[in-house]
């Protein structure tokens, strides 16, 4: 920061080094019993500007979540003993409904430590709207740009406001899904703001999370957090599909389906499948414009590469590029039933549409191209068996 | 922040994680009842089948 002298700077870092030992302290006060006669004491540090509330509103998420570890574990393991010993027993109800009761306190008590570090922000219905009066530096991204940003960074439009911070020492930069859906980005020069230069990553993220930012599954990074409700969906839709799917199936193909329920074991089971390299996956998905979470079920192309060669490439079930490999001069007998076969898995479950529904230009049928092939096999057989005879 | 202000706010915390604590232990105790319980409940079945055992001899 410019503004410190020589003599600040030191005391700066004399703060700096005095502040581990201050949190360790924090940690103990929080453990120990009686700790509500420490309050005066962190006030005092925090006036100080020792600690700031964020550190000591973590040291408290972190006492709870510790405590409500070791009783989670400890009815854990008595559930695991007692499972062996009398599966049938019915106290091992009761102790399950202890662990969530556990849960229950552990985050209540989480979020009373949360909404006790908020203050006023809560007036502000959004984060732009806030950080606008309180920053005057703030700016919001070009739409085009922010549309950008976020196909680049693979956020989905979803409708809670998740985003991204950096911090810096002389920047705070936040990206995020606005109110509107779009991405807005907003830098804050720390030492503009009073206070904020104080508080710390934790401290700023209290702060944005009071105006509406959530996190989930106990992800330290927004972003972090993003991805892993993009990937919760992802499941969900994956199930979903393949439920319909299970509906129309005979209960003959849902038998097959079982056994090989995810496509890629089924793939692999039949050792048709090749898996494209990653670096091709990614530059493969980037070319399509493959948003992972949108696209996965119903993409896909085919090709005829040579003769009786078709190329399929699709999204895997692990959100990559997949490409199968079809000889159909090889498609005969029980190897045609297992193409066919295949080919309803790949209808039912992929399908072969682009993103926006359309079929793509290339797309045929998987088991027509099959029967079409298998037709023309056996035409040039009886062909040649006439030759033979005449 | 003002100095009321910090000192709530670290009030509200104090008391959050004080009344977490005590339902902790609420838990514990409840746990231990339910096992200890068990353990009754265990011995005086092992009772009876002796007894029953000697019964029969």
């Amino acid at each position: 920061m410019k503004n410190r002298e020589t003599g600040e700077e030191q005391v700066a870092q004399a703060e700096q080094a005095k502040k581990p030992s201050i949190l360790q302290r924090l940690k103990g006060i929080f453990r120990k019993e009686g700790g509500e006669t420490n309050a005066e004491e962190l006030t005092g540090a925090i006036e100080s500007g020792e600690v700031t509330i964020g550190d000591v509103a973590e040291s408290a998420e972190n006492a709870v979540d510790e405590q409500a570890t070791e009783t989670t574990e400890e009815l854990q393991g008595q559930i695991g003993s007692i499972e062996k010993e009398t599966p049938k027993d019915p106290i091992l109800e009761k102790l399950k409904g202890l662990v969530a009761e556990e849960d229950k306190i552990s985050e209540e008590a989480k979020n009373e430590i949360i909404t006790s570090t908020e203050t006023a922000e809560k007036k502000y219905a959004s984060l732009k709207e806030a950080l606008a009066e309180l920053i005057p530096n703030s700016e919001v991204m070009d739409k085009e740009l922010a549309e950008k940003w976020r196909k680049d960074n693979r956020i989905p439009l979803y409708d809670f406001k998740g985003g991204e911070i950096n911090i810096s020492s002389d920047e705070i930069s936040l990206k995020f899904v606005n109110k509107e859906g779009g991405i807005s980005q907003i830098k804050i020069n720390p030492a503009e703001v009073e206070g904020l230069r104080d508080m710390g990553e934790y401290g700023i993220e209290q702060k944005i999370r009071a105006f509406g930012f959530q996190k989930y599954n106990g992800e330290k990074s927004l972003n972090g957090a993003l991805y892993k409700l993009e990937s919760q969906k992802e499941d969900i839709r994956k199930q979903n599909r393949w439920d319909e799917f299970s509906k129309e199936s005979t209960t003959e193909e849902q038998a097959e389906g079982e056994q090989f329920k995810d496509l890629n074991a089924y793939l692999m089971a039949t050792e048709k499948k090749q898996i494209v390299p990653p670096d091709k996956v990614k530059s493969c998905a980037i070319k399509r414009n493959v948003m992972p979470g949108d696209i996965k079920e119903k993409t896909g192309s085919l090709t005829e590469e040579a003769p009786g060669i078709y190329k399929l490439q699709y999204v895997d079930n692990g959100g990559g590029i997949s490409e199968l490999v079809i000889d159909s001069s090889k498609i005969q007998g029980s190897d045609n039933m297992i193409a066919q076969k295949m080919a309803g898995e790949l209808r039912n479950t992929l399908g072969l549409k682009l993103p926006d529904g359309t079929t793509h230009p290339n797309d045929k049928n998987i088991g027509s191209i099959v029967a079409e092939e298998t037709y023309r096999q056996d035409k040039k057989v009886k062909e040649q068996d006439n030759e033979q005879l005449f | 922040m003002t100095k009321n202000n910090t000192a709530q706010k670290v009030k509200k915390i104090i008391n959050a994680v004080n009344s977490f604590k005590t339902k902790n232990k609420d838990i514990r105790k409840k746990m231990k009842s339910i096992l200890d319980q068990r353990q009754k409940r265990l011995t005086t079945e092992k009772i009876e089948k002796v007894k029953n055992k000697i019964k029969e001899l």
